[in-house]
């Protein structure tokens, strides 16, 4: 066990190197670099511009001063907001986006796997095919669709809830539904599938002949078995929420990390953008590392070796 | 007409919104609500693949066809709501007596004046600094913490004698020596300004940017408060450059730390001291009472940064700003259905000028009947109308209406006149656009109008010349990388360029002359440049009008470039606001800024 987890840990250095290494080619191969602004300036300020971030160098020289840095633990400076770290905006703006993306996480979970826990235990009856017609629906709707149908019923029709903005839990819950819903079909389905294949096994059945209870058979024998192809979904259903708010962010006006990743890459500003990318390489890895040492927790059998 | 938060029913919202794209959106929903009733579900089965998401509806044919316009204009209606997200309604936030609250799209990119360059932070930070001279909304340069000034030595020498009572806002006295120290620092290669072009006429400044010196040689304080400037030449526009932003006076016992232009940290000497920022979406700024212009009529200005200005206007209606400035083409939609919002509406020219770049050496535009009949060809006010919804000025000369030495509004646009166009094109050998060279047009992508007013030039050259014109839309950095490269520079493209000063020898300089690097017409004329050097060397500024306009008429009639328009500002202000406002370079000062609210 320990020296699994030693080993996936030493795996995430070739990974960020990786990434990282794609990303800064393929930033640097996007025409225009971020001081291409339009703007007059005298030759000798674009070379001091260029010179300050090693932009006059080779670019493999310009990779392992940037790793050199990132090893260091510094991100580097924004090129275009030159009055902000990378590391700040990344941290600045991770809790907004955090916060919406647990919120949305629990939406999707706390929707779809109730619903398709019992879409299973009611197979083919009414139920279920209403549970999954709106699971359907609901993974087909995109999430910025969504959005604008809470906004226009929830906010601007029943004025329960305000339309947008940060800050407080009222502002909450209608972002947090157009990022979870969508994703609650796809757990509900997927849920309700992994159900019915654990519901079918011979052990369901020894516990139904022991005489354990409805719930009993659901929960502890089913469901924790069910559990595993699920495990995997929810991982990086976690990365995908907390990173892929992207539009939701901008609907709202939710200031997180999502719309300021896409500025950057337009504004080709080069170390905000790597920054963005090394951040969610991470974030996407430990949610996968989280996975596999669940499997250990969720199904005895599986060792790590 | 006043209107506030209380008063902004939900109707009158329902009713904006009805006329806006969200009608689309109301009655799907509508549709949606009758087509999913309990009635029409009860009736329809589905059936689910694990693989994939195949839904069938066992529905009658009618409901089939119902289902299939149903997604239809599902699809077509949502994705009109979804281009315009931005103009859902946020709710208001509380408003405090005194306070200004300003929507902006683009968050700045820093209050460093040595390092600050794009429009959003010069537009807040010309609150919290000052330089030496200002620049009024009428383009005059005025007293700033210099009362006065004077050119010696043939113009090479500027002496500014500064106030006696400007103090920066943590207390300490504004002195020369602390401009001395401005100036070096904003040209010091380890700041790396952007803009430091603004100082290098000062005698030694260019052996500071090259790191060869530690201070440049022109400036001397002579006692506190008398500063002297030597010129490597005479620049009759040096008082205009000391009011931009490199030169605004920094604290030396502040600006010497890392980082220190945050709020609580940042020192400047203006109206307003940067007290606060959420993020880089919320910047607060609070009155300094001590500022040598005058306690502020205001005490508090917030300032927020919203993804597009659609959304800025619909919470300015609920009351949520007070101003929103540059609206995009879906907020002056909504400003076009609201009766209340016309009335707040305003928009003013700028000093920029939006053109057609042709190669001047190059054929087939080294031909001046081509650069002719191409600027007899396009159809301005057309243009206008259609592309910019009617926000700019009919385009003739290439400096901007308002800038001394502007020849726009006395010289008349080139006529929209296809049969003398087509002739033109005839007698420079392509008639009816044979034999002319296929040509693509690039520009930047900037905004919706532009993509619009370059298929509007496409079809006009195609209808009245003949000639069929590829348009090549290009990402702005991408664009502006290839344009200062002159071996993949194109011989046709759109191009835009506002001052950042209120001379013509910004333009004309580094955009006109001859071998000027940003000249990207090559165009070369030996009288063109002996005019416009002559003009900026002058520190007699009728003269130098004079001389920029003879500049002007000679690359008019030259027809070096075709001159489209000068495009409007545009902003929105409640009317309990006073002396809010665009000047023709950026926005006013806050410190002229009443709220009777």
């Amino acid at each position: 066990m320990g020296r699994f987890v030693a080993r996936r840990l030493l795996l995430l250095i070739p990974n960020w190197l990786g990434v990282s290494f794609i990303a800064f080619l393929l930033v640097h191969a996007i025409p225009g670099g971020p001081f291409d602004t339009g703007a007059i300036r005298s030759h000798q300020a674009t070379v001091n511009l260029l010179h300050l971030y090693h932009l006059d160098k080779p670019l493999l020289v310009q990779y392992l001063l940037y790793i050199w840095q990132v090893l260091h633990g510094n991100l580097g400076i924004s090129m275009v907001n030159r009055g902000l770290t990378v590391t700040s905006v990344i941290l600045g703006r991770l809790p907004t986006s955090a916060e919406l993306g647990v919120a949305g996480l629990i939406v999707s979970l706390g929707v779809g796997i109730p619903a398709g826990v019992f879409a299973a235990y009611r197979r083919n009856r009414w139920l279920d095919h209403g549970m999954m017609l709106a699971a359907t629906v609901g993974y087909a709707i995109p999430n910025f669709v969504l959005a604008l149908g809470l906004i226009l019923v929830v906010g601007l029709d029943l004025h329960w809830l305000p339309l947008g903005g940060w800050g407080s839990f009222s502002n909450v819950p209608l972002p947090a539904l157009a990022l979870g819903l969508p994703w609650a079909g796809l757990v509900a389905r997927m849920t309700r599938a992994s159900m019915l294949e654990a519901l079918s096994k011979d052990y369901i059945r020894t516990a139904q002949a022991k005489g354990a209870g409805v719930v009993r058979v659901l929960i502890r024998h089913a469901f924790r078995n069910a559990l595993i192809p699920l495990t995997t979904l929810i991982a990086l259903l976690a990365a995908e929420v907390i990173t892929g708010s992207l539009i939701i962010e901008n609907i709202f006006g939710i200031p997180g990390i999502g719309h300021y990743m896409v500025n950057s890459i337009l504004g080709a500003d080069y170390t905000m953008t790597l920054g963005f990318v090394i951040f969610y390489a991470t974030v996407i890895f430990i949610a996968n590392f989280l996975v596999d040492l669940s499997y250990g927790w969720i199904d005895p059998r599986i060792r790590f070796e | 007409m006043t209107e506030s938060a209380s008063e902004f029913e939900r109707g009158e919202l329902r009713a904006i919104a009805r006329n806006s794209i969200f009608d689309n959106l109301f009655n799907l929903m509508d549709s949606a609500r009758r087509f999913l009733g309990p009635k029409s579900r009860s009736d329809s089965r589905l059936i689910l693949c694990r693989e994939g998401v195949h839904m069938y509806l066992t529905r009658s044919a009618a409901g089939r066809r119902r289902a299939r316009v149903l997604l239809a204009a599902l699809v077509v209606g949502l994705a009109t709501a979804a281009a315009a997200t931005a103009s859902v309604a946020h709710h208001s936030t509380a408003k405090a007596a005194g306070t200004l609250r300003i929507a902006v799209t683009q968050p700045p990119d820093s209050f460093d004046p040595a390092v600050l360059s794009d429009n959003r932070s010069i537009e807040l930070s010309q609150n919290v600094y000052d330089g030496l001279t200002d620049v009024n909304s009428q383009l005059k340069v005025v007293p700033a913490i210099a009362l006065h000034w004077k050119a010696s030595h043939g113009g090479t020498v500027y002496t500014f004698y500064l106030r006696h009572n400007v103090r920066f806002q943590n207390g300490d006295p504004v002195t020369a020596q602390d401009f001395v120290y401005t100036f070096n620092r904003a040209l010091s290669p380890k700041i790396a300004s952007p803009d430091s072009f603004f100082l290098t006429n000062i005698a030694g400044a260019n052996a500071v940017t090259k790191g060869k010196a530690k201070a440049a040689s022109g400036l001397k304080a002579i006692g506190k408060y008398t500063l002297r400037v030597k010129l490597t030449g005479p620049a009759g526009y040096f008082p205009a450059l000391v009011s931009r932003w490199p030169a605004w006076v920094v604290d030396p016992k502040v600006a010497k730390k890392a980082n220190w232009a945050k709020p609580g940290t940042a020192v400047g000497t203006g109206a307003f001291l940067f007290s606060g920022a959420v993020g880089d979406s919320q910047y607060s700024f609070t009155a300094n009472p001590h500022y040598f212009g005058g306690k502020p009529k205001v005490h508090k200005v917030s300032v927020t940064v919203l993804p597009s200005t659609s959304a800025a206007v619909a919470r300015y209606q609920a009351g949520g700003f007070d101003a929103v400035i540059n609206l995009d083409s879906a907020a002056l939609q909504l400003v076009k259905s609201s009766k209340a919002l016309k009335s707040q509406f305003h928009s003013r020219p700028l000093l920029r000028t939006v053109w057609l770049g042709m190669s001047y050496n190059k054929a087939p535009f080294n031909k001046l009947d081509v650069r002719l009949a191409f600027n007899h060809a396009i159809d301005r006010a057309a243009l206008i109308k259609i592309a910019l919804g009617g926000q700019a000025t009919t385009g003739s000369g290439w400096l901007p209406p308002g800038l001394p030495g502007s020849i726009a509004g006395k010289q008349k646009p080139y006529s929209y006149n296809p049969s003398l166009a087509k002739q033109l094109l005839s007698q420079a050998g392509y008639p009816n656009g044979k034999g002319f060279p296929s040509i693509n047009l690039y520009y930047t992508l900037a905004t919706g109008e532009y993509e619009q007013a370059f298929e509007f030039i496409q079809n006009e050259l195609q209808q009245n010349l003949g000639i069929s014109v590829g348009l090549k839309p290009m990402t702005p950095n991408g664009f502006n990388a290839m344009m200062s490269n002159p071996s993949q520079r194109p011989s046709f493209y759109g191009y835009s360029f506002g001052l950042d000063y209120p001379d013509a020898q910004e333009q004309a300089t580094y955009l006109g002359i001859t071998g000027a690097a940003y000249n990207f017409e090559n165009y070369a004329d030996a009288r063109y440049t002996k005019l416009v050097n002559e003009a900026n060397a002058s520190s007699n500024q009728a003269k130098r009008a004079r001389l920029y306009a003879a500049s002007e008429e000679l690359r008019y009639k030259q027809a070096v470039d075709v001159v489209l328009y000068y495009p409007n500002t545009t902003w929105l202000v409640k009317p309990y606001v006073h002396g809010f406002g665009e000047s023709p370079l950026y926005t006013k000062k806050w410190i002229g800024v009443t709220v009777t609210k």
